[in-house]
């Protein structure tokens, strides 16, 4: 049991060094920005809270708004967990065998988180594009367009897939 | 080998829901017509999320779904005529209007997007308050109303009432701590949450309701293209008896409904003629005011479905 | 194939990748990926971003970050340390008094955060060195905290009993309240055992050196109250959030909200923590633990989605309401289901993934569906302290690396057992979860 391990800043040179640590300052800031619209999004619902209970007014906006802020702050959110080793991982098997084998273990693991993100990602590209293409909205009392809400998700599983190149090129140097 | 289609629907499954009912019939005949098919139903949202059903649907990731179809709305706003206030009015009146031009632009639009109609289905519902009967539409003067949709909001913001957004499921808590005097939504909804025990005067549909909602049957036009010409004549039939059962059922779902409120000490109403028409003019200047300009085709969905005698 | 083989493949491939390593909620969710475009084709790989997106983007489920980030404001406040001071004050003196004490703290902070991992490490942090220092056995000072702080999902506010309630449309409010009388006596049975544990170590005589105490006890006396001033605010700020949740005046998204804005804001005025540094900390701490956890249920929920989908589900819940066997019989199978479900995957995924499996088969065993929900809670909190997926012990791992794991496990292991005479004594006695909700609710 152990959550997957977190590793030192990149300390090694050239462009694989360079895409390190351009990376975890990408994933840095994606996190600043997550953190952000979490806060946001506590504020939009404590103003609903004001508007219905204490002011009796109509609250059309909030509860959507509030979804979308959240839900993007989780996606924007996962390269900077991933990169400070977060997701939880059961590593006690490789961990016992140890040697080459475990090397080989974690890195098929990672490759297959890997995989994972990029089709995440694509998805989620796919969904984005669709949606500023058509010019969905959502449908509701609000209805404002779906795309913006999708932009930060597109943004947050590609930047997820980079971080985990990152983190396989960080295990192997 | 026996084909299967999958259908999805958001009410509870085996229960006595009207809607899963209907889908569990279609069933039964596509498997008595002996075609090589089999309809297997997930209810109660067991596989996709009631607003996922129709972005599932026109793809082809699913086969078949009952739902509201203005959940579609994001997607079609011209979808939002099917839950517009007082375009229907009642049930004998829901019944001209499957066969009319109305249905049949939207029926077009369903077809484009890569779904076809198999049943069509109109569900009524009312208002309720905890402060006053709602008839005219002096009445929502200064109550808080959850309503069902973005056109009902609109007209009733317009007649005075203050909204508040919430799902079908939160009214009842909303009802008991005050912070809605008034909703509206769909017979079964108002019977299944218990709504009975927190208002003083329902609005029931009657001759005169402002509130129905497109509910049909689905198929996504891949599964239908992809089966043979007597299993799709079995689905007809099956979804001409499905559309005849509910047809048979809509009225006793809004009698259901009248009676449970009433056993409960509720006080029971119905609009008259000039109430729907007073609302209809407010419905006009405001709702049906904003669907037509915002909408491609807006005026001319209208204008057919008010032509409707 | 048919939904048996199908699924065993499945759950066979989710181990694998498990065991070598795989993140949980990469592993869900690739297993899941493959088996939808195996079963339905690519374009389940094309709307898979719509998919995933949706599986989360609820009104219900924002809840779990708010409430999150409502729990790392009081615990970055020093609350814990004072929590944890007042109490060992007052029991300090009785043999094994300072760790009964720290389970007095987990349980209180357990009301003031929903989270396992997170009470653990509030109380753990303070809790095991001092243990430690004054020579209590490793093995006690960490198990007492591991287990101490599985009652962060158990007594109220909890992120599991939330995601419960999304997952079987019960009443959040009422699962709330549900859980908190059974997370008192599972403290007081831990407390038991703890007494128990200590006499057998000789290691609870060991108190604050008399000296020591002596000189301190004025200062403490004072500190204490001042400590005891500095925490109450942010206990009334959250009972009256929880009481307006179960008043039905709020939902538990609007509760989570203004009880994040509540306690961001007590932390900033009783513990003067306006600098940038703390704040970002709060944020930070809230951020990761909140992804994480959202990030399993989505993964999760789309597991769920491709059981259902390929008929596993429903093929496994027809098996089981099919066994002709005495509903009891039934509760002990489901049980250990549960439980062996809890040593690999955290509450969370658990509850996603069997929840709507099971909730019919209890309608339908005519069991309490909130009863149930507490029996489920536990039977997860045991697997948050048994490897080989156990996130208290990862987290008392992070606050004191030295204990060696066979301690920390061995120390766990009879506090797990406490956890199963929990279980039993509310199948003999559910009254322990209904009374309060009953007389609450009606
Ligand atoms: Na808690
Ligand atoms: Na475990």
């Amino acid at each position: 049991m152990a959550e997957s391990s977190s590793h030192p800043v990149a300390s090694s040179h050239g462009v694989i060094g360079a895409y390190i640590r351009c990376m975890d300052n990408l994933s840095r800031i994606a996190a600043v920005v997550a953190g952000t619209l979490l806060a946001i999004g506590v504020l939009a619902i404590c103003h609903m809270i004001f508007m219905r209970y204490i002011l009796g007014e109509s609250t059309v906006w909030q509860t959507e708004f509030t979804i979308f802020s959240i839900t993007d702050a989780m996606l924007l959110g996962t390269p900077y967990v991933l990169m400070t080793g977060g997701h939880v991982a059961v590593t006690a098997l490789p961990d016992v065998i140890g040697g080459v084998i475990r090397k080989i273990m974690l890195l098929i693991a990672s490759l297959v988180g890997l995989g994972f993100c990029i089709a995440l990602s694509y998805g989620s590209w796919h969904y984005l594009i669709e949606a500023y293409n058509l010019g969905w909205t959502t449908g509701t009392v609000w209805n404002p367009l779906l795309w913006p809400a999708l932009l930060p998700v597109a943004i947050g599983t590609s930047l997820l897939a980079l971080q985990y190149i990152a983190e396989i090129l960080r295990g192997e140097s | 080998a026996q084909t299967v289609l999958r259908l999805s629907h958001q009410f509870p499954g085996g229960q006595g829901d009207v809607r899963d009912e209907m889908a569990q019939l279609m069933a039964d005949e596509v498997a008595a017509a002996d075609v090589d098919l089999e309809i297997q139903v997930y209810p109660g949202q067991s596989l996709f999320k009631a607003k996922e059903q129709w972005s599932a649907l026109v793809r082809g990731r699913l086969d078949m779904t009952s739902l509201p179809l203005d959940y579609a709305s994001g997607r079609h706003p011209e979808f939002s005529a099917t839950l517009m206030p007082g375009l229907v009015r009642n049930h004998d009146r829901a019944q001209r209007l499957n066969d009319s031009e109305f249905m049949t632009m939207i029926k077009d639009i369903i077809n484009e997007a890569g779904a076809r109609v198999l049943a069509d289905a109109w569900l009524a519902g009312g208002f309720a308050s905890s402060m006053r009967c709602i008839t005219s539409p002096d009445t929502v003067e200064g109550q808080t109303m959850r309503a069902a949709g973005p056109a009902f909001d609109e007209m009733l913001a317009t007649a005075g009432a203050s909204i508040a957004s919430m799902p079908s499921s939160e009214i009842y808590t909303a009802m008991q701590t005050g912070v809605l005097d008034g909703a509206n939504t769909s017979s079964g909804s108002f019977v299944s949450y218990r709504i009975y025990e927190q208002v003083d005067c329902l609005t029931a549909p009657g001759e005169n309701a402002l509130w129905f909602m497109y509910e049909p049957i689905l198929i996504s036009e891949q599964s239908w293209d992809g089966l043979n010409e007597e299993q799709q004549q079995a689905l007809t039939e099956a979804g001409q008896k499905a559309e005849e059962f509910f047809a048979s059922e809509a009225a006793a779902l809004d009698q259901e409904m009248v009676e449970v409120f009433k056993e409960n000490g509720v006080k029971v109403v119905t609009m008259s003629k000039e109430d729907y028409q007073a609302w209809l003019d407010i419905a006009k200047q405001s709702s049906y005011k904003t669907f037509a300009e915002n909408v491609p085709m807006g005026q001319e969905l209208i204008d057919a479905a008010l032509a409707v005698e | 194939m048919d939904p048996v083989t199908s699924g065993i493949l499945v759950v066979s491939a989710l181990f694998v990748l498990m065991a070598i390593g795989t993140p949980i909620a990469f592993a869900l969710g690739s297993v899941s990926l493959v088996a939808l475009v195996l079963d339905q084709g690519m374009v389940e790989l094309t709307y898979f971003g719509e998919t995933f997106f949706h599986s989360i983007a609820s009104f219900a489920f924002v809840a779990i970050p708010m409430f999150i980030l409502m729990g790392a404001a009081v615990a970055s406040s020093p609350t814990g340390r004072d929590l944890y001071r007042s109490l060992d004050l007052w029991m300090g003196k009785m043999p094994g008094g300072l760790a009964i004490s720290n389970i007095g703290a987990c349980s209180i902070f357990a009301a003031l955060s929903g989270s396992s991992p997170a009470t653990a490490a509030a109380i753990g942090k303070m809790g095991i060195p001092e243990m430690r220092k004054r020579g209590y056995p490793d093995g006690v000072a960490a198990g007492c905290i591991a287990a101490g702080g599985t009652l962060g999902i158990l007594i109220p506010p909890s992120v599991t009993m939330i995601v419960y309630g999304i997952a079987t449309e019960t009443s959040i409010g009422r699962l709330f309240i549900a859980g908190a009388m059974p997370g008192l006596m599972l403290a007081g049975l831990f407390m038991l055992w703890t007494l128990i544990a200590c006499k057998m170590a000789g290691g609870y005589n060991t108190p604050n050196p008399v000296a020591e105490a002596a000189a301190n006890i004025k200062q403490n006396v004072e500190g204490n109250m001042r400590a005891l001033v500095r925490v109450l605010p942010f206990l009334i700020v959250v009972s009256g959030i929880l009481f307006a949740l179960y008043g039905g005046v709020a939902t538990p998204s609007e509760a989570a909200g203004a009880g994040a804005f509540l306690c961001l804001g007590l932390a900033i005025v009783v513990y003067r923590m306006w600098q940038v540094g703390p704040i970002k900390t709060i944020m930070r701490d809230a951020l990761r633990e909140s992804v994480m956890i959202m990030l399993i249920i989505a993964a999760a929920e789309i597991f769920a989605f491709a059981l259902s989908s390929m008929f596993i589900t429903q093929t496994v819940a027809g098996a089981i309401a099919d066994l002709e066997v005495n509903r009891w019989v039934l509760m002990a199978v489901i049980n250990v289901f549960l439980l062996v479900a809890g040593f690999f995957l955290p509450p969370v995924a658990v509850i996603v993934m069997a929840a709507p499996i099971l909730m019919p088969i209890i309608l339908e065993a005519n069991f309490d569906p909130y009863w149930f929900a507490v029996v489920l809670t536990i039977n997860l909190e045991i697997g948050l302290i048994t490897p080989p997926v156990g996130l208290n012990l990862f987290i008392i791992k992070g606050i004191a690396p030295d204990i060696d794991l066979r301690d920390v496990l061995l120390g766990s292991l009879p506090y797990a057992l406490c956890m199963v005479l929990g279980i039993v004594l509310l199948c003999f006695f559910p009254g322990i979860v209904t009374w309060l909700p009953d007389l609450i609710m009606g």
